[in-house]
């Protein structure tokens, strides 16, 4: 949908401003059916607004500086008509049936029946997300978001607190999670890959640390990552993981968070079933590797302060990487 | 333009005797000392309240700067999450409430009198009154940020983070009752522009010849009248909700927080232009100065002000395309962000065609530039506005830099770069030397190529996926380049500001400048002295300096209106609203100790009840009505008899009825009332079609029975019947006693009767004001009205008292007029919210 | 000198009232709109397919049709207008000033109610379209 030449304008731009462009929160790179929509909305708006602007400019300029003559032309009431009531109400008209039509597209993805749908509920600060079966079953996960390329997704946007706001730059615009409501927004992946979203509605303390990832997957292996996330967590296999699980166990970590299998049925923070196979931690604000873990555990409330877990200093230095070796074994 | 044949004689005749000056220079003069505190006259006041909007300007952009430096690279740790989020709720509340609103509104008290050649605004009191509450609630609320008491909820403070459960401690109150306090504060002044733009304009200075500043203020305060109570009540509704669990804004007890967005928005909106429309009113009186050249368009630019002033209001729901609203209601929004836009299209334009018809080329001096450097950049905003006025596109751009970057373009464009013009334009109005030239064009530069270089580069952060109000991102998203180059801009600017500010010290000093030192042809640069011009010019054209050279000489020799001080007392003339034909001379009060003490009283009130400390509050709010009392019973001076000012025009010095000054501020002070009530009626529905299951009579205790209501109603009307009656019971002129007293007494009780009644009937019906958004909502409606009876019943009492004391008789009867109006409107509003709370569940039961 | 508005608060409040007859028009317009439109869909009355609503699509229009006809007359027959709303004939030497500026705030509150009716014919009238 999006003209091959609009892309490479958005990478020139970024080049000039000397951005990395990392891109993956960007709406200049979009991967999604409503993204692209509006990528092509933004450089036609941006380009027309380039040239009125420089009509001001120029006009500006032959007003201060022309000679007489040209001057006389733009010194009357019949300019101000022409240039200031006439064209901006054609401009005006044609963009705004432009902007109906484009939502009017977004009633394609809605209508869609019986696709993938998923809860999505903002926490603060971190988002649960519930993958929900045709059959009712309902599997937990959080702060990644798992897609199926092509087929458009239902999110079911809630919030458990305060207002947040659902943004994943380059699948879709945002959409609020507003107390008492459920918004419903459709995302269609249009290619694979992965890609960062972050709440963009401030929601007190740590509203900056509150991101997320979405991964974009072929129709086959999203169905192939949905079995595995399905299933119960794996036993610990070594015995490094063993102990963890133990003290994970002993330390009452389950009175807060679910890891299925495990008899951990907390429901205060994210589930940590599959946590080892994500690809973050703490809402997309630390890698996932066990280091991370250990930092987590022990120091959070400096990584990410006032998020709602206290920090747990009460392992020593080897509970605490058992500890870690077990949630990064949880794939 | 229209000019009318001027060849009538001049309205008085030269020379005039010695007497007069120095009368006029004896009743205006300004108080000495330490008390000059007390001084009311608009250039003392006018020009405290620009000082201190330009000091939290600064303050507030010092904010700016150290939010700049801890977001110049990723993961920064210069100030931790919590200061942060102190920082940026401070820094726009700052911006918006106490350096935008106040800066223009104290522009309109400075020159509006000036340029309207009045001697002060109808209220100079009121408008005293306004400022000191402003500086002394305004200082106080920006210094909470060095306790961390600040708030951190943002400047929009949307409930349900702002509510106890997520916001404990006082600091989410600082902004409510800080904030509501100076919204008040605002309307006062907002009523004195109305009044004073309609009714003191010089004789002859028709609609049609009015300065456009003029008529961009009469605007902006049309705009806060209709504006401000939405958010005043939306403040109030979240105070309750924090202090006494009433849920309005929670959603399992059938609130919404959404009613909150509704409400701060339907304000939020209009304020943009609140604060945009007088800077371009500002724009228009300066461009035809510069370029020599009466402005083209005059016409087209007052319909551009009039239709921004209206559009604006049909475009809050502009800032909630994301909460998931039916898409054809955005359309209805996004339908009315382009109609607004077409109004500054045409503004834009007039502003180009004046300087092309300039008779020489633009004349580039340091206000020229700040006013094309206006152009650039607000054109810029405009064009980013109509992109976010597009549903789809918004949806990405809400609340990312993109937006920080659109509506710094449009405000700091908007209204900051005509407001440094217009320190350097208006500065001899008030400064015995001019600003430096060379300075200026020092700090334009700065702060325009800082600008640009601060925030254009915002609009790609914004899309490339940096949302706003985080106070650090991890420096591998691209972003880190981007906001380095910001914070670089940010100190250029902050230099730019800094240069002014040392051309301040440098040059301003207060006292009278140059006598028109720009060749402009409006009557500010009149010659001036602290009572205004000598007389009062007669005015046959928008641009009177120009039209008739010898107008300075002519109103400096006293040869026009009203040249002496012959009530003894402060005074300007009162003009009709549409021809300014004269129809009184109105007597103002001068200097006072009583409106500063019931502005820190009231400030006190406000402030002390946020920090609950109850007792002591309330023994404050109880002098700020006494103060107010005494300032009150000062004014209302008798009639001197008629003044002659001169062509043969002899004018009475007293007014009563739908004539009067007084009049015309009861009605703009009703209309403020019933904003703030069509926002409860709205409220009310709205909550409805949210939460119809908490409604009466299904989810909550039926209404009580009809008797209530029909009992309430009846003493509203009783009493509204005994206050007429007690208007035809006035005494005789001299005399004190007749039946008005008693009835007024009778009359008040009435009125508190009838909301007691109501509330009892609720009570005995077992509604809890906590279990429900419905019964929050009924025993709001009693308690809206009941705060109206109470300021009913004050002046009730206090026309008792002037009746009493042979102040007031059958002649001199504004007190009594107040009174009455303000009773009837009670009523009225009373009587409606009957109909409401006990007709509607009857109506959906 | 001659009294004119001098004697009637009406006529004052009045000619304001008149210049402003096409935004006040048009507030109406979008009050009658977005009250209808939203309570409409709030309690599900008239929803069809998709999101479709005829009761509401045809309440946006026909209050729009019947506003924006009020304005067109307005624009048509200002002095009729004026004496309507201030019961006085009109003042005559600013009466090219108020006529002009009050029929070119209508044609811009007419341009402001036609956009805001358009997405009525454009989109369902109840769907979010997310």
């Amino acid at each position: 949908m999006t003209a091959p030449v609009l892309r490479s304008l958005a990478g020139t731009l970024c080049l000039l401003a000397l951005a990395g462009c990392a891109g993956e929160q960007s709406a200049f790179f979009p991967r999604g059916a409503e993204a692209e929509r509006i990528e092509t909305l933004f450089w036609v708006m941006t380009i027309a607004g380039s040239v009125i602007f420089i009509g001001v400019v120029v006009a500006t300029g032959v007003a201060m500086l022309g000679g007489q003559r040209v001057r006389r032309v733009l010194a009357g009431e019949r300019f101000i008509a022409g240039a200031g009531i006439a064209f901006p109400v054609a401009a005006l008209s044609i963009l705004l049936v432009a902007g109906f039509l484009v939502m009017r597209a977004g009633a394609a993805g809605e209508d869609a029946e019986g696709g993938l749908r998923i809860a999505v509920s903002g926490e603060r600060w971190w988002w649960r997300v519930t993958y929900l079966g045709e059959d009712g079953t309902q599997i937990e996960s959080a702060n990644e978001l798992h897609l199926p390329v092509g087929e458009p997704v239902t999110l079911e946007l809630t919030t458990a607190d305060v207002i947040h706001s659902f943004w994943a730059p380059q699948l879709a615009g945002k959409l609020d999670m507003i107390p008492g409501r459920i918004n419903r927004l459709t995302l269609t992946a249009t290619e694979p890959g992965v890609s960062r979203g972050q709440c963009a509605e401030y929601c007190g303390g740590a509203h900056a640390f509150m991101s997320f990832q979405v991964v974009a997957q072929p129709p086959e292996d999203f169905a192939d990552w949905m079995a595995n996330e399905a299933a119960d967590a794996p036993a610990p296999q070594g015995e490094s993981e063993a102990r963890g699980a133990e003290l994970f166990r002993q330390a009452g970590c389950g009175a807060c968070h679910t890891v299925r299998g495990a008899g951990a049925n907390g429901r205060i923070g994210p589930d940590l079933t599959h946590v080892g196979s994500r690809r973050s931690l703490a809402a997309a604000t630390l890698p996932n590797d066990a280091e991370a873990f250990a930092r987590w555990i022990t120091d959070n409330q400096h990584i990410k302060p006032e998020n709602q877990m206290p920090p747990y200093t009460i392992f020593d230095e080897a509970e605490l990487e058992d500890l870690s070796n077990y949630l990064e074994s949880l794939k | 333009m229209s000019t009318q044949p001027d060849n009538l004689p001049l309205p008085n005749k030269g020379p005039r005797p010695e007497h007069e000056l120095e009368d006029l220079k004896r009743v205006w003069a300004t108080p000495k000392g330490f008390r000059i505190v007390t001084a009311v006259n608009n250039t003392v006041v006018g020009t405290l309240y620009i000082g201190i909007a330009f000091l939290f300007f600064v303050l507030a952009g010092i904010l700016a700067l150290v939010m700049r430096t801890q977001l110049a690279v990723g993961d920064n740790a210069f100030v931790g999450q919590d200061l942060y989020n102190q920082l940026f709720t401070v820094h726009g509340t700052t911006m918006m409430f106490l350096f935008a609103v106040p800066a223009v509104e104290a522009l309109g008290v400075m020159l509006l009198p000036q340029m309207l050649a009045a001697r002060d605004l109808p209220f100079p009191r009121l408008s005293a009154f306004a400022i000191w509450a402003y500086i002394i609630g305004g200082l106080v609320f920006f210094s909470t940020i060095f306790y961390d008491l600040a708030p951190k909820g943002g400047w929009f403070m949307y409930p349900p983070l702002t509510l106890t459960e997520y916001s404990p401690g006082d600091n989410a109150d600082f902004w409510l009752l800080g904030i509501g306090f100076i919204e008040i504060s605002a309307i006062a002044g907002a009523i004195e522009i109305v009044v004073g733009v309609l009714r003191t304009r010089p004789p002859g200075m028709t609609l049609a010849r009015m300065p456009i500043f003029a008529w961009a203020m009469l605007i902006f305060a049309a705009m806060i009248i209709f504006a401000f109570p939405a958010v005043i009540l939306a403040t109030m509704l979240l105070e309750i909700e924090r202090a006494f669990g009433w849920p309005f804004f929670t959603a399992e007890l059938g609130g919404d927080a959404v009613l909150w967005q509704h409400l701060f928005w339907f304000f939020g909106h209009p304020e943009v232009y609140i604060i945009f429309l007088p800077a371009a009113g500002l724009v228009s009186m300066m461009i035809p100065t510069m370029a020599q050249t009466p402005l083209v368009g005059y016409r087209l630019i007052v319909v551009a002000l009039i239709a921004t002033g209206f559009f604006s209001f049909g475009l809050w729901v502009h800032h909630m395309f994301t909460t998931g609203i039916p898409a054809l209601s955005l359309t209805f929004f996004s339908a009315a962000s382009m109609a607004v836009a077409i109004p500054s299209g045409i503004q834009v334009f007039s502003w180009i065609a004046t300087i092309a018809a300039g008779r020489e080329r633009l004349r580039l001096t340091v206000p020229s530039l700040f006013i094309l450097g206006f152009l650039f950049i607000f054109t810029l905003g405009g064009l980013t506005g109509v992109m976010v006025a597009i549903v789809p596109f918004d949806l990405q751009a809400h609340d990312s830099y993109f937006v920080v970057a659109h509506f710094h373009y449009v405000l700091v464009g908007g209204m900051v770069f005509p407001l440094f013009a217009t320190f350097y334009y208006w500065a001899p109005l008030v400064s015995s030397r001019m600003l430096s030239e060379r300075l200026g064009k020092w700090a334009f530069w700065l702060m325009f190529i800082g600008f640009n270089v601060a925030f254009f580069p915002m609009h790609i952060t914004g899309l490339a996926g940096m949302p706003r109000r985080v106070w650090t991102y991890p420096s591998n998203m691209g972003w880190d380049v981007l906001n380095t180059i910001s914070t670089v801009g940010a100190f250029t600017i902050a230099a730019g500001v800094l240069v002014f500010i040392i051309d301040l010290f440098r040059n301003f000093r207060f006292g009278n400048g140059p006598e028109n030192p720009w060749n402009a042809g409006t009557l500010e640069f009149l010659p001036n002295d602290v009572y205004s011009t000598r007389s009062i010019p007669r005015v046959t054209s928008r641009d009177p300096l120009w039209d008739r050279p010898s107008l300075s000489r002519e109103v400096e020799e006293g040869l026009h209106y009203l040249p002496g001080a012959p009530t003894g007392g402060r005074e300007t003339i009162v003009t009709s609203a549409v021809e300014a034909e004269p129809q009184y001379v109105i007597q103002m009060p001068g200097p006072s100790w009583t409106h500063l003490a019931a502005a820190a009283f009231t400030a006190a009130f406000f402030l002390l009840l946020t920090i609950k400390q109850v007792t002591i509050a309330l023994t404050c709010g109880v002098l700020a009505i006494a103060a107010c009392l005494v300032w009150t019973w000062q004014l209302d001076k008798p009639s001197q008899g008629e003044v002659d000012i001169g062509g043969g025009i002899k004018l009475p010095t007293y007014m009563t009825g739908p004539l009067s000054h007084s009049w015309w501020a009861m009605v703009v002070l009703m209309l403020v009332a019933a904003s703030l009530y069509v926002s409860y009626f709205f409220s009310y529905l709205y909550l409805w079609t949210v939460s119809p299951e908490v409604w009466a009579p299904a989810g909550s205790p039926a209404p009580p029975s009809l008797l209530y209501p029909l009992g309430s109603a009846a003493m509203f009307v009783g009493g509204s019947a005994l206050i007429l009656w007690a208007g035809r019971r006035l005494p005789e002129e001299g005399r004190s006693w007749s039946a008005t007293p008693l009835l007024l007494v009778a009359a008040a009780i009435l009125i508190v009767g009838a909301i007691g009644l109501e509330v009892l009937g609720h009570i005995g019906t077992g509604l809890d004001p906590k279990a429900s958004s419905y019964g929050a909502m009924v025993y709001m409606a009693a308690f809206l009205t009941g705060q109206a009876a109470f300021a009913t019943v004050i002046l009730c009492l206090f026309a008792v008292a002037r009746q009493v004391t042979g102040q007031l008789d059958r002649r001199r009867r504004v007190t009594f007029d107040n009174a009455a109006l303000f009773f009837y409107y009670t009523s009225a509003q009373g009587l409606f919210g009957l109909v409401l709370i006990h007709g509607f569940p009857r109506l959906i039961g | 000198m001659r009294m004119r508005d001098t004697s009637s608060n009406r006529q004052m409040i009045g000619t304001l009232i008149f210049i402003l007859i096409g935004p006040i028009l048009w507030a109406l317009q979008l009050t009658l709109i977005y009250g209808a439109q939203s309570s409409l869909c709030a309690f599900e009355v008239g929803i069809g397919a998709n999101g479709g609503n005829v009761l509401a699509a045809g309440t946006v229009i026909g209050a729009s049709v019947l506003c924006m006809a009020l304005a067109v007359a307005a624009f048509v027959m200002p002095g009729a207008s004026y004496r309507l709303i201030t019961g006085a004939s009109s003042p005559d030497d600013q009466w090219p000033f108020l006529t002009s500026v009050m029929r070119i705030l209508a044609g811009l509150s007419l341009l402001a109610m036609l956009y805001a009716a358009l997405g009525a014919v454009l989109l369902p009238a109840c769907a979010q379209l997310r």
